[in-house]
């Protein structure tokens, strides 16, 4: 299989953050999801990847190439808001960036304008934030782009606009050969959607492979008291009078107390727990 | 073909996909040769990752249930009887074992009854 996405060794220092070596690929036909707190860089990997940023090392390879300009042409890249004219209409930004692209197909981009109900001579401040993502989406799949970088596509949209978001993107996929990455911090969008997941923290990468993968080697772990030994397994441990929960790699829970319970962890549980763990080394200890 | 999964349950996504699939096509609901919905629109109807069909399809083929033809997609394999026959002759083996061991255990057919009744709809502990 090929990789349509691999980012090896990125590293990137702003005073006060830093990207650490950073790696992940995704294979072509497949949908990552990026996630980690606010903060975490994201943006900054997203950035790096499209030649946004000057990463001060690392190598990024996207659809088996560098990221150059012809590569850039296959390339559909939305950052949380969409960058258009605040007066242009969707007529006038098909216009602009039409030029660029030598696989524009009007037709699709008609088509798509029509089933979003979107008017072709509204001016774009005019649109709803649900609104100008799908237009925006309605570009890169006008130029039939084979690999989507979206940065945060469905934060600021309502319940229902986020799922018609999510079922374009999954659109997108019904062709071969097509692969997306999108950043997102609510968990749900990776439930239903992605095949991988790259799992960044304070510019560190946690975790990259597949979505099962990440949530199957961990489980929540609730009782009334945690022996001792099993102190330095405990992720993101929290205790309180009656009890404690944390998070555990499933190959850890052997010798806890009889009465503890344990579950399944959702992508969810295990950010979390991590995220606490992170914040319980650095803050405080109890 | 038809699916209907729920996400709330314990049994993995492509289980599910997997066995609902099976049980159409050894009950003969999915003729020989029917072609199958596709990988990718499956993911999409679904709602769940790529990667979660294309196991459940990977599985049926490795059981022999379906195959896939390049560049056109998943169909029936025609062997449903013989694998049907395959799985009853399993199960009167099966029966015959817990039979036995039942019996050894000091259990009624009663108690035999009931445990297959808690196997069957899942509440197994």
């Amino acid at each position: 299989m090929d990789n349509a996405i691999e980012v090896r060794g990125l590293c990137k220092q702003y005073s006060g953050f830093a990207l650490n070596d950073i790696n992940f690929c995704v294979p072509e036909g497949f949908c990552c999801g990026l996630v980690g707190p606010n903060g975490a860089g994201k943006t900054t990997i997203l950035k790096a990847m499209t030649g946004m940023i000057k990463a001060d090392s690392g190598e990024i390879y996207l659809l088996n190439r560098p990221c150059d300009a012809p590569v850039r042409e296959e390339l559909g890249i939305l950052f949380d808001q969409p960058y258009f004219q605040e007066d242009w209409t969707p007529l006038n930004i098909e216009r602009s960036i039409k030029p660029f692209y030598r696989n524009w197909d009007t037709a699709i981009y008609q088509d798509l304008l029509d089933r979003f109900s979107l008017d072709p001579r509204k001016k774009f401040k005019k649109f709803s934030n649900g609104m100008k993502q799908k237009l925006a989406m309605a570009v890169h799949l006008s130029h039939k782009s084979k690999l989507l970088l979206l940065d945060e596509p469905t934060s600021g949209l309502d319940p229902a606009a986020r799922d018609e978001m999510l079922d374009l993107m999954r659109e997108y996929l019904l062709k071969e050969g097509r692969t997306i990455l999108f950043s997102t911090h609510i968990t749900s969008d990776l439930e239903h959607l992605a095949d991988f997941i790259v799992y960044i923290s304070h510019g560190n990468l946690i975790f990259s492979g597949e979505k099962e993968e990440f949530t199957d080697s961990y489980c929540i772990v609730r009782g009334r008291k945690i022996p001792e030994k099993k102190r330095k397994d405990a992720i993101g441990l929290r205790e309180y009078s009656s009890g404690f929960e944390c998070l555990m790699e499933l190959s850890k829970v052997g010798g806890l107390p009889k009465d503890a319970v344990t579950e399944r962890a959702a992508i969810h549980d295990v950010i979390v727990f991590m995220e606490r763990r992170q914040n319980n080394a650095s803050d405080y200890k109890t | 073909m038809t699916i209907c999964i729920s996400y709330q349950n314990d049994i993995p996504t492509y289980e599910q996909i997997k066995m609902q699939i099976k049980a159409q096509i050894l009950s003969g609901e999915l003729l020989p040769d029917t072609p199958l919905t596709s990988i990718r629109q499956l993911a999409k109807d679904l709602k769940v990752s790529v990667i979660t069909t294309t196991r459940a399809y990977g599985d049926l083929e490795a059981e022999g249930l379906i195959y896939t033809v390049q560049g056109r997609g998943c169909f029936v394999k025609g062997n449903a009887d013989a694998i049907r026959e395959q799985y009853l002759r399993f199960i009167d083996e099966s029966l015959l074992s817990v039979a036995e061991k039942g019996k050894a255990a000091g259990l009624t057919l009663e108690d035999l009854h009931k445990k297959l009744e808690e196997a069957f709809y899942g509440q197994c502990n």
